[in-house]
């Protein structure tokens, strides 16, 4: 063999921080996130006041910057004299355990039947198909509702019914990229070798399936939190006076030419932690990525 | 007479191939027929156009598929009754595209081991020593085994898929186009590495290839195949001086010879 370069080698972990850094959109994303992560941990701590305290004599106090604003309530009051900023501090724990719930049982769902139909095919890949079908056929929002309108309103019910019916874009990328792996030499290597089904789906599928994972349980992260918003606004998700913040923008939408602010916030608030999680999904795939692995 | 390695009777598979929903499927056969006796220490290639059921035939030998009828022998018992570990000690592949023959997730050392960690080895200490060997067999260097598979040649990458074939010793080694994704250069160190470890390690090949000049290069017997059925086998030589079968010499025309004159006569 002739003498090769020598190559510095590097460790993966050190790779993968120095890309980290290098991705702008990631950082901001991941910063956000933890930021928004942070306040909703530490709530109790940095609200100033109890989100659920009314006091109807300091009704719909404008924010600091107003000129009729005071320190004392940053972010103003709403319709029942509630401290906006601090019901916006814990409506970030209702927000993000939406997200990460409504992900984590839709994801457990949809990687299952997608990398089932993807590896075996046949059979099975007809069912997940059809199921998959059914599925895209029904409006989210409207079985939801209906969902939400018979066992009533709670947060476990929200989760649960966004759980349920959020699979569909992780059955189908799942079912695709298993696919696309499942007909790679090394997998019908790892069959030579004597390795079980298991094994082969859990150490040689998985992790060349699970950078999509990421980006598609980030996207419904996002889309969870923004259906849930959307629901509490139409009054069937989170129920008063849990502070949610479509909750939020629904209590204010009455007072929107006025106060303008009590939408506004909220509805800031959401933007920018739907777009944080995006941007870090986007980033955590292409810093996992092989191809950049240089 | 040596020991028979590999002893194929009158193996048939079919495949079925729908032509959709309602208009039912259609049989294909890929190989029709064939029967393949290997003796140790041989290296059988198998020739043949492109579809023509060399690969597939490959796969019913390493037990990744199941033939319709006909028998598999492989050291004398047959294939089928061969526990799966036990047989992945007995025959190994070297696959076509380095490419895509090792997972771009995991680092070389833990592509190398896994055949050892399958076959339930839980020493890692025993594990690394043996993959160090075994680098060292293939020549890869030593400090690869961190590196990821993105991170090597082609060249380095087949040497890799080599020693991930070769850990557990098998007795038989199946090369399914072995050299066609390199370039010319490093396709003559490969070869040259596979000749010397079956010396070494007294291995049995079957080689699939339509490099003819591989072949002649490599192999002791010579088997042909045309649309899934075994048109011709011989001792490389013979094949080479006298073909039989009318599409054998079809094959050996089309090699290209450097001298155009040479060219010019055989047509």
């Amino acid at each position: 063999m002739t003498d090769l370069p020598q190559i510095t080698s590097t460790s993966p972990i050190s790779g993968v921080k120095s890309r980290v850094l290098r991705h702008k959109g990631m950082m901001i994303g991941s910063t956000i996130v933890v930021l928004v992560v942070l306040i909703a941990i530490l709530a109790p701590l940095i609200a100033p006041h109890d989100p659920y305290h009314q006091d109807l004599l300091n009704r719909l106090k404008p924010p600091v910057w107003d000129s009729r604003g005071t320190w004392e309530h940053i972010f103003g009051t709403d319709h029942l004299g509630r401290d906006y900023l601090s019901r916006l501090i814990y409506g970030s724990r209702i927000s993000l355990l939406i997200g990460i719930g409504a992900a984590l049982i839709s994801g457990i769902i949809g990687t299952f039947l997608g990398v089932m139909a993807g590896y075996f095919g046949g059979r099975v890949d007809m069912v997940v198909t059809f199921l998959i079908t059914v599925r895209l056929s029904m409006p989210v929002v409207l079985v939801a509702l209906a969902v939400v309108a018979i066992v009533g309103g709670s947060l476990q019910v929200v989760i649960g019914v966004l759980g349920l019916l959020l699979w569909d874009r992780f059955a189908v990328v799942m079912r695709s990229s298993t696919l696309q792996i499942r007909s790679m030499d090394y997998v019908t290597a790892a069959r030579a070798v004597g390795c079980s089904t298991t094994r082969i789906l859990m150490t040689e599928v998985m992790p060349n399936v699970v950078n999509n994972l990421i980006v598609i349980a980030t996207l419904e992260i996002a889309h969870a939190i923004i259906l849930e918003a959307a629901l509490s606004f139409l009054g069937l998700g989170v129920q008063p006076p849990l502070p949610s913040w479509g909750l939020m923008v629904s209590e204010g939408k009455d007072m929107m030419l006025f106060e303008p602010w009590l939408i506004t916030i909220p509805g800031v608030a959401l933007f920018a932690l739907v777009l944080s999680v995006n941007l870090l999904g986007d980033g955590m795939r292409d810093v996992t990525a092989p191809e950049n692995r240089n | 007479m040596a020991e028979v390695m590999i002893d194929a009777k009158n193996i048939v598979k079919d495949f079925k191939i729908s032509k959709g929903l309602f208009r039912g499927k259609e049989t294909l056969r890929a190989v029709d027929g064939v029967s393949l006796q290997v003796l140790r220490g041989e290296i059988l290639a198998i020739v043949g156009e492109s579809g023509c059921g060399k690969t597939t035939l490959a796969k019913i030998l390493l037990g990744l598929l199941q033939q319709d009828s006909g028998t598999v022998e492989l050291c004398g018992s047959k294939i089928e009754q061969i526990p799966r570990l036990e047989l992945a000690k007995m025959v190994q592949p070297i696959f076509q595209d380095p490419y895509s023959s090792l997972n771009p997730r995991k680092s070389i050392g833990s592509i190398i081991t896994l055949p050892m960690r399958v076959q339930g080895e839980k020493n890692s200490d025993v594990w690394k020593k043996k993959a160090l060997q075994t680098m060292d067999l293939v020549g890869l260097p030593a400090r690869m085994f961190d590196q990821y598979p993105n991170q090597l040649s082609g060249g380095q990458r087949q040497r890799v898929a080599i020693a991930r074939a070769l850990i557990n010793s098998p007795k038989i080694v199946i090369c399914d186009e072995p050299t066609s994704a390199l370039d010319v250069s490093v396709q003559s160190q490969i070869l040259n590495l596979l000749n010397d470890l079956r010396e070494e390690l007294n291995l049995t090949y079957v080689i699939i290839s339509h490099n003819l000049a591989v072949v002649e290069h490599m192999a002791t017997q010579v088997a042909v195949m045309y649309f899934g059925e075994k048109v011709e086998e011989a001792e490389t030589d013979q094949l080479f001086s006298n073909p039989q079968h009318s599409y054998t010499k079809t094959l050996l025309n089309s090699i290209l010879s450097p001298d155009p004159r040479q060219r010019n006569k055989k047509n």
